[in-house]
């Protein structure tokens, strides 16, 4: 693995050079999650300092990535950058057009979720259960109201009320729901199928359970 | 959920938590508007909304507790301002 002042910021997020905004975004919670001084993963492996350089590192990465003008500069000027071996090709930044944490709407959340309360819940689902409950605490942490996501998807928001509230009896049929569902987690920027599934799977539970 | 740190931030989750509030109240907000009990009538649910906010969001942000109230009446009392009642 090369230094990390040497990776290129697709490098850094491990997202793909033509990665779509989602999956950059995705990428950009899933390193941030991964490099936070709570991390599993690493604390034992960074130190403090070390882990809060490579959170300012990914922060300025997501910066310019997710800004299409300035990811289409960067990307000019990662290409400009001539491979040489044993070198690295990586262009330095471009100049972000405001401070980070003005230009990115979104709060990022963790992936892992605090055990128990209601109030404390991260992004991940506990047992990998997406719900209405999970995904409505994932929409908050993101920022993102429930108009916005009607907005963009054209749902109704009583069908987004119903599918977060878990109200299934006001469900429409499980083929619309699963297109509705998928549009919903592309929003949050989660894997739309798994979602679908496991949120039309406890569904199913749930009605097995009533009859 | 990261600790809210800065006033942006914490100005944007207290927009999501009262619209939250909102959407999921109905009928209930036109009502209080109505009959000029709108934050009694919704009050536990401004109270719960109030409580995550004030947990996630830092002690340091300036006016942390003034940039909820502010998005209280933007989002229920001005975002609701075609609703006929004699409050206004």
């Amino acid at each position: 693995m090369r230094p990390l002042a040497e990776q290129s910021y697709y490098e850094l997020l491990e997202a793909p050079a033509e990665g779509t905004p989602q999956q950059i975004e995705r990428a950009y919670r899933i390193a941030r999650a991964t490099y936070s001084p709570s991390s599993t993963a690493t604390y034992s492996v960074f130190s403090a300092d070390e882990s809060a350089a490579i959170l300012r590192r990914i922060e300025e990465a997501y910066a310019v990535l997710s800004d299409a003008r300035l990811r289409r500069e960067y990307d000019a000027r990662l290409r400009r950058v001539e491979p040489r071996a044993g070198v690295p090709t990586v262009p330095s930044p471009p100049p972000p057009a405001a401070p980070i944490r003005e230009r990115v709407p979104a709060p990022a959340a963790r992936l892992e979720a605090p055990a128990g309360a209601d109030l404390e819940g991260g992004l991940a689902p506990e047992n990998g259960v997406f719900d209405g409950d999970v995904l409505r605490r994932i929409r908050v942490s993101l920022g993102i109201e429930l108009e916005e996501i009607a907005t963009t998807t054209k749902i109704n928001e009583h069908h987004l009320r119903s599918i977060e509230g878990n109200r299934y009896e006001l469900l429409p049929p499980p083929v619309y729901l699963r297109g509705f569902l998928k549009q919903i987690a592309k929003c949050l920027s989660l894997d739309a199928g798994r979602v679908a599934d496991s949120y039309t799977a406890r569904m199913r539970e749930s009605s097995a359970r009533r009859d | 959920m990261d600790r809210v740190v800065t006033p942006d931030r914490a100005r944007r989750l207290a927009r999501v938590l009262i619209s939250d509030v909102a959407a999921y109240a109905g009928d209930q907000v036109r009502i209080g508007l109505e009959k000029d009990d709108l934050f009694e009538r919704l009050a536990p649910d401004i109270e719960r909304a109030r409580v995550f906010y004030l947990y996630h969001v830092d002690p340091s942000v300036t006016e942390r507790a003034r940039l909820f109230d502010f998005a209280l009446v933007d989002v229920l009392v001005y975002g609701h301002r075609r609703v006929q009642t004699h409050i206004w």
